[in-house]
């Protein structure tokens, strides 16, 4: 397995609690890198920093505050230059900084970044309302609509730089860590922009479909949509399926499971970064960056595979689409089966015929329904190929009917099927496999509606 | 969180001293004076009160602020002196805390003098007691207070000593 590689653009620091400046001035203190005098200096100019802050958060009106209000004071301060500490190529440099300029140098420059960063983040937040999903989620429409704002509302960069208010309840694919106030909320709209552009890509109906099938309850679920429509696309790279409708079948993911069930983690990986890059080109991915984001979910998506191969619930994973029948159910008649004995004489003689050719003729002349035509399906001798030249006879309604009839687009496990049945389920998706498109789908769309008589 | 060096909890400093001992060329036309010891003990009264209070003061000048403010007070004696300034910093932190930040330094010595010369008549019991909780409730309940007419109600005075 691939070591995983960090999304681009994280900067991981030691400890959630510790701003990068902190981390800094330890590591400094344990290389030996501050000396006694260096150190001195440091604390003489950040109690200085601090008076004078507490001064403008209490506009000059007291000389004490709490303890707990001098420590975030602090804490923003800190939080303040370590934006500017960040900018430096490397430790060294920004270590060079810390001992060679003064804090409130070290200050003012951290905070022209925070300000930019500030606009950034609303140009990015005016990108993420542009590229909304149209979506019933709660979570995300709460976060894009209100959480959001409030973060501009109620950040405060000059006592408070480095508190995240606000109310983002949505999931990212690449959930933001180790990062705090606009740092945070800079990364978090940057990868929810990302996600949105490759949602956008999709109906929203397709979407809202594809999350139906993964839960009918989504709505208030706070699980990722990207991601789900991320794997149903790969799904139907690899399976060769209608990247636009993001639908595959049951039987479907039976083939891709066995597939998979002899390949190693390594092997699925290397497939799934392969399609991942197909899908990028077909979808006019051009971004860099917007391809890394999509790249560096593979790894986690390789170990839920791996894991639900194991437990044989890989549809928990890519989720087969469960189109919504329309509400008018269509009744189709499978039309009268010939008398038992003229359909054995009738298989006797189909059987016995050497040539495609005369099995059809036989098929057209004494076949009338739908009904004989699945009983000869079953109990008949034929072919994979010769299974193809006799669905040629049929209409798209008469294979959607007997797709329902034997529930080929519907979950459930061949080992509980008879051989009959296995088999003609199995023709019918290799024949299905040689359709246009268009046709599939049609097919698709009728079958669900129809009650078989 | 941080480093000893970079956040020391107390700041004590010879500037405070200094400071405290500059006010008795103020208050001796009153009868009242601190020694350098006094001066000293003031500070340490100061810096463990700031504990006692999670406080922390970057000023060198607040307890100067109430010697003089309180130099003029009728109530203050010389024989208590160094003892009910030590009362009156520790009632000013305790308030600092309980007014939220909601008063300013020199408004909450204003009101702990007006009070004390006037409703509390030299009380620091009373002071530290109604007179100040009843104008800390003003301030979080968000109330104005006219700072400059602090005169008791004669009824609440007299209501005071029936109920004791």
């Amino acid at each position: 397995m691939t070591e995983q590689t960090p999304y681009p653009g994280s900067q991981p620091l030691p400890s959630n609690d510790e701003t990068y400046f902190l981390s800094l001035y330890k590591k400094a203190a344990a290389d030996n890198l501050l000396d006694a005098s260096a150190t001195a200096q440091l604390a003489s100019e950040s109690m200085l920093m601090l008076s004078e802050t507490v001064c403008r958060y209490t506009r000059c009106g007291s000389t004490s505050v709490p303890v707990e209000i001098a420590r975030n004071l602090t804490a923003s301060n800190f939080y303040v230059i370590s934006l500017y500490l960040k900018t430096k190529p490397n430790q060294q440099a920004a270590i060079n900084c810390l001992t060679g300029q003064s804090f409130t140098s070290l200050y003012d420059a951290g905070f022209a970044i925070l300000m930019r960063k500030i606009d950034v983040a609303r140009y990015f937040l005016a990108l993420v309302k542009k590229t909304k999903l149209k979506t019933p989620n709660l979570a995300y429409n709460d976060t894009v609509d209100h959480g959001l704002d409030l973060f501009f509302r109620e950040y405060n960069p000059e006592f408070a730089a480095h508190e995240t208010p606000g109310s983002i309840d949505y999931q990212l694919i690449h959930p933001v860590f180790n990062l705090t106030g606009i740092e945070y909320i800079l990364n978090y709209l940057q990868r929810l922009y990302y996600e949105n552009l490759f949602c956008q890509k999709f109906d929203p109906k397709t979407i809202h479909h594809v999350m139906m099938s993964y839960h009918e309850n989504y709505r208030e679920l706070l699980d990722n949509l990207c991601l789900q429509i991320f794997k149903n696309a790969l799904a139907c790279g690899i399976l060769n399926r209608n990247l636009t409708t993001l639908a595959f079948c049951y039987s479907d993911l039976f083939r891709l499971e066995e597939k998979w069930q002899a390949q190693g983690q390594n092997d699925i990986l290397k497939q799934l970064q392969n399609e991942s890059a197909n899908l990028c080109r077909s979808l006019k991915i051009v971004k860099p960056s917007q391809q890394s984001y999509l790249k560096a979910a593979l790894n986690e998506i390789v170990v839920s595979i791996t894991n639900a191969l194991k437990t044989d619930t890989l549809d928990k994973i890519f989720v087969p689409v469960k189109i919504t029948p329309p509400r008018k159910k269509v009744q189709f008649d499978m039309g009268p089966k010939m008398d038992d004995r003229f359909f054995r004489a009738f298989l006797e003689e189909f059987n016995s015929c050497r040539f495609i050719s005369d099995k059809l003729q036989l098929i057209k002349k004494d076949i009338n329904s739908l009904a004989d035509l699945n009983d000869l399906l079953l109990f008949g001798d034929i072919t994979a190929l010769e299974a193809n030249a006799i669905f040629d006879l049929l209409k798209d309604v008469e294979l959607a009917a007997l797709a329902r009839h034997h529930s080929l687009f519907e979950a459930s496990e061949d080992s509980n099927l008879p051989p009959s049945e296995i088999r003609i389920r199995q023709q019918l998706e290799g024949y299905f496999l040689l359709l246009p498109q268009k046709r599939l789908d049609n097919i698709r769309l009728q079958s669900p509606s129809l009650t078989i008589v | 969180m941080f480093p000893e060096l970079l956040f020391p909890a107390v700041i004590v400093s010879k500037t405070i001293v200094a400071n405290i001992l500059v006010c008795n060329e103020k208050t001796e036309p009153y009868g009242l004076s601190l020694t350098a010891i006094d001066a000293h003990l003031l500070a340490d009264t100061q810096a463990s009160i700031l504990i006692e209070t999670g406080r922390i003061e970057f000023g060198s000048e607040t307890l100067s602020k109430l010697i003089l403010a309180f130099c003029d007070s009728p109530y203050l004696y010389p024989g208590t002196y160094p003892e009910s300034l030590e009362e009156l910093i520790e009632i000013f932190y305790h308030y600092k805390n309980e007014t939220l930040e909601l008063i300013s330094d020199d408004d909450l010595i204003f009101e702990m003098k007006t009070l004390f010369n006037g409703f509390c008549q030299g009380s620091l019991e009373q002071l530290r007691g109604r007179a100040l909780e009843d104008l800390s409730n003003h301030l979080k309940n968000g109330q104005s207070r006219d700072l400059s007419t602090d005169e008791p109600h004669a009824a609440d005075f007299f209501e005071e000593e029936e109920n004791d």
